[in-house]
């Protein structure tokens, strides 16, 4: 991380902060493997990297994620299948649900956090065409 | 993902997993030689 990103004053905590967060996934053509890209933003995130975002000082960038699967769950009015048809107009097959470890500058909101870095670290439900398969996939391959 | 309510603290986490801090080999130095004295 950038360290300049720490004032003075500022505790460091040692550690990850784990949140739950969805992902849209579209499985390219000509057999090439998954994509994982965030359910806004155009952002793609590969196998076992993490992702850097916008500092999340800025308005509000970072890496959204919920604190708890309830929050997420009351977010997408109960089904995470009510996320598919968007994930469908934007080109993708469909959406995925897990967690993340965030770590970096995080802003703690009353029901997530915002943060510059993250990694996924579990894949829990996905929904939408080939929904198996990309679990199975995502589990496999970003997974360590 | 807009629904995470309002802003609460700001915090920074530094992951105990991080890289070890690369070991910089200390520049090889030849010592110095010092002329041998003529005996007085």
């Amino acid at each position: 991380m950038n360290f300049l990103d720490i004032k003075a004053g500022d505790d460091v905590e040692v550690g990850t902060q784990i949140a739950f967060r969805f992902w849209r996934y579209v499985f390219p053509n000509h057999d090439a493997p998954l994509r994982l890209l965030s359910y806004v933003s155009p952002l793609r995130w590969r196998p076992k990297t993490p992702v850097e975002a916008t500092s999340p000082d800025f308005e509000q960038q970072g890496i959204h994620g919920f604190k708890t699967m309830e929050d997420l769950l009351f977010a997408v009015r109960g089904d995470p299948s009510n996320l598919i048809t968007r994930s469908k107009i934007t080109g993708c097959d469909g959406v995925v649900v897990g967690s993340v470890a965030l770590w970096g500058v995080v802003w703690e909101h009353s029901r997530g956090y915002r943060a510059q870095f993250a990694k996924p670290t579990s894949f829990s439900s996905a929904h939408g065409e080939g929904n198996v398969r990309a679990l199975t996939e995502l589990q496999t391959r970003f997974l360590q | 993902m807009a629904e995470i309510g309002e802003p609460e603290r700001r915090r920074i986490l530094v992951p105990d997993e991080t890289e070890p801090t690369p070991q910089v080999a200390p520049e090889r130095r030849e010592p110095t030689k010092v002329p041998a004295k003529e005996p007085a």
